[in-house]
């Protein structure tokens, strides 16, 4: 039998024996050695609006060419796309799609960036990491909507290439992250720190669920870390939970949570706060100089974009963002 | 009929053979039989749901050998 192996990718450090396949279900140890099982594989392949990411102040009303393999480095109970990211790779429809295709295509299809999404990027890193590099050559933005849950070294690595990062931060409290998701919180935070310092453009996703992570004191503390560890101009999208996967028995979230998450950021300083998966004025980029509305949106769509290069029309206040 | 000398003879093989079966089993389980039974399924999943269908490996980046 062959030497154990440590990954050393995600905070979980899974110890594999020979034919062992770590926790994200994508990585082997064959012959005392770590292979990538979904390299070149992925099982969704699609065009978004960077909107959908969500990206609200990166590159506004551009397409993304969106991609992603099987695997996840956590085990979320509200999952979206838990079809796959709670998949195996060899139980998954995919196809090959080698980093030169990639990059490729979404020239071909007029998309200013790649987006590694869907389930955790940090599971096809190097699938990840070689398409990120070509695609900087070829003058693509790299983006990836993650969890954050990466380990510093690999994550400083993958900043040399990345453009943008959205990060799910999924609660404030160990005890969320522990339960529901089969992780932790501090390693989510030192990555956000890590991303914010390498200066890829970064905004963070708080998903709101009915009873597991709604308590406004602790949303408060939480838009307090972001300013002071982050600043206040990092933008922030409460998104509507709905019933899905292992947490169906729960409803949801009501709209006058949203709105008072909303209320509750904006006091602690953030200066861009979205509601998502809901349709309301919150998905609109207001001036903080002027107040007046710089980007107005209809869901993923930009109806109207008031920014001239990087500063608000109106006031000529400077937005924080990639806007070009 | 047996005599008692003879019968208390196969008695004590038959217990000395028993108690060498029950070590053999406990040294085995403690050193291996386990390990090979996990390994020997772990192979036979590699070899009928992930090398027999076609997947590809590729070396992955940030892991180190473990002691």
């Amino acid at each position: 039998m062959g030497k154990k192996v440590q990954c050393d990718l995600c905070p979980t450090e899974c110890v594999l024996e020979e034919y062992q396949v770590g926790g994200c279900r994508t990585r082997i140890n064959k012959g005392g050695v770590l292979y990538s099982l979904v390299y070149g594989k992925p099982c969704a392949v699609a065009i978004d609006p960077i909107e959908k990411k969500p990206f609200f102040h990166f590159l506004p009303a551009t397409r993304a060419f969106s991609i992603a393999t099987a695997g996840c480095v956590l085990g979320c109970k509200f999952c979206q796309n838990w079809q796959i990211s709670q998949a195996a790779p060899e139980n998954t429809d995919t196809k090959t799609l080698l980093p030169d295709d990639v990059v490729r295509q979404a020239v071909f299809y007029g998309c200013r960036s790649i987006t590694y999404t869907y389930t955790e990027p940090t599971v096809f890193y190097e699938y990840m990491y070689d398409t990120a590099v070509i695609a900087r050559g070829r003058g693509i933005r790299n983006t990836m909507h993650s969890c954050g849950y990466i380990k510093e070294r690999p994550l400083r690595g993958l900043c040399r290439y990345l453009d943008a990062a959205d990060v799910d931060l999924k609660a404030f409290t160990e005890d969320f992250y522990s339960r529901i998701c089969g992780g932790r919180l501090r390693p989510v935070l030192d990555s956000l720190v890590v991303l914010r310092a390498a200066g890829v453009w970064t905004e963070i996703t708080n998903l709101l669920i009915p009873t597991l992570n709604d308590d406004m004191a602790k949303i408060r503390e939480m838009c307090v870390w972001i300013v002071k560890n982050l600043g206040a101009g990092v933008p922030l999208h409460f998104s509507r939970f709905f019933p899905h996967y292992r947490l169906k028995d729960l409803p949801p979230t009501p709209v006058q949570t949203l709105t008072d998450a909303r209320a509750t950021a904006m006091e602690a300083g953030l200066q861009f706060v979205y509601i998502g998966n809901l349709r309301s004025d919150a998905e609109n980029t207001p001036c903080p100089g002027c107040g007046r509305v710089i980007i107005e949106r209809a869901g993923y769509e930009v109806k109207q974009n008031h920014l001239r290069g990087d500063a608000c029309r109106f006031c000529g206040t400077k937005i924080p963002g990639v806007w070009n | 009929m047996m005599h008692d000398t003879r019968k208390g003879r196969l008695l004590l093989t038959l217990t000395i053979a028993l108690m060498v079966l029950v070590l053999a089993y406990t040294a085995l389980t403690e050193f291996g039989i386990a390990d090979m039974e996990g390994y020997i399924q772990r192979r036979l999943y590699y070899e009928r749901s992930i090398s027999g269908k076609g997947m590809d490996l590729h070396k992955a980046m940030h892991w180190r050998e473990s002691p």
